[in-house]
């Protein structure tokens, strides 16, 4: 095995872990985290791997193919974190309208 | 000249005024608002320049409602919060003005006398319905208000002749059902998107806005469209 092979299958292990335990409880995100980190360890051992799925779908390199799937994969969390920002907003919009409705200062109770 | 119909009495119209680091000049437009006799609230947006101390002296002794946000939302929040209080104060008109003076205070009643005689629900006011008020709007700002109007029609399938522009008035019942989710500057087409989804009467109104030094220099840089645009783009899409 060489060094730099070690190196990902430790780093992808590590962050496998930390996902599972401190990020997400969803069944169906950890199922998928589970079966994300087994194809990359998969992959890191057996590179060639790869590059003849890439073949199979008309892709010249493994590497290329990588490349286009991990643009698509960052689009997709864009969007997501977007709309979950979104929602944030959302509720911070509410407590903050929340407090200015109850603090509100009515000119019949300036005069008391 | 009409006369406005009887039953839209003056203090039940509820001006909402959304400032942000305005608080010297909402100060003076506050002054020549009470005249009219309208209940005013002040949505301070989470403003950062002293706007309450600004307000304090002139707060103790004038009828307005006074409500602040913790922080800054945007002035679409802050319509829609100042709306929220007003419906709850029992205000039957509602009326947004712009707090650094640029709506003048007689157009007011233009824009509420279709609602009260119940010839419509919502009223926005227009820089181009009059060829005078025309004149008035900067040669640059008058491109940019014209491309934004086909935009704005395109999005909201409403043909106005002015876009974004913030001189609006509602009945109570159209203020209930209207909701702005876009705390930015967006909200003016999703005002006009809540109208048709409402399906409540829109009319335009001729409006002059005074277009001074200091709203212009305050006012939104054409640049900022671009960032409106984007805005209400992706609310449409996600």
């Amino acid at each position: 095995m060489l060094p730099i092979q070690a190196i990902l299958i430790a780093l992808l292990l590590l962050i496998g872990g930390i996902y599972l335990t401190a990020l997400s409880s969803r069944l169906v995100s950890r199922l998928a985290l589970l079966s994300l980190v087994a194809a990359g360890v998969v992959f890191v051992i057996n590179p060639d791997l790869t590059t003849r799925i890439a073949h199979s779908v008309g892709v010249g390199r493994g590497t290329d193919l990588l490349l286009y799937l991990f643009c698509l994969a960052s689009v997709t969390v864009f969007l997501k974190l977007y709309k979950k920002n979104r929602a944030m907003e959302e509720k911070l919009t509410e407590v903050a309208r929340q407090v200015a409705l109850q603090g509100a200062q009515a000119p019949q109770h300036r005069d008391a | 000249m009409r006369q406005p119909s009887p039953e839209c009495v003056h203090s039940r119209v509820f001006l909402v005024i959304p400032s942000y680091n305005e608080g010297r000049v909402l100060a003076s437009t506050i002054r020549g608002l009470l005249p009219h006799g309208y209940s005013i609230v002040v949505v301070d947006d989470g403003s950062s320049d002293g706007t309450p101390a600004i307000l304090a002296p002139i707060l103790k002794d004038l009828p307005v409602h006074y409500l602040r946000h913790p922080v800054n939302l945007g002035q679409g929040a802050a319509l829609q919060t100042g709306m929220d209080y007003a419906l709850a104060q029992g205000a039957e008109y509602i009326v947004h003005f712009d707090a650094d003076g640029q709506h003048p205070a007689e157009g007011i009643p233009s824009l509420l006398d279709p609602i009260c005689r119940g010839e419509c629900d919502v009223a926005v006011g227009s820089r181009f319905l009059d060829p005078e008020s025309v004149k008035l709007i900067p040669r640059r700002r008058r491109i940019l208000l014209r491309g934004a109007v086909v935009i704005s029609g395109i999005l909201t399938n409403l043909w106005l002749s002015d876009a974004h522009n913030g001189f609006r008035a509602l009945s109570h019942a159209a203020a209930k059902k209207i909701r702005l989710h876009e705390n930015g500057f967006a909200h003016a087409t999703e005002f006009l998107d809540e109208v048709r989804r409402a399906k409540l009467r829109l009319r335009e109104v001729p409006v002059a806005i005074r277009y001074t030094n200091y709203s212009q220099a305050k006012g939104q840089p054409a640049s900022n469209s671009v960032n409106i645009l984007i805005d209400v783009l992706l609310r449409k899409v996600l």
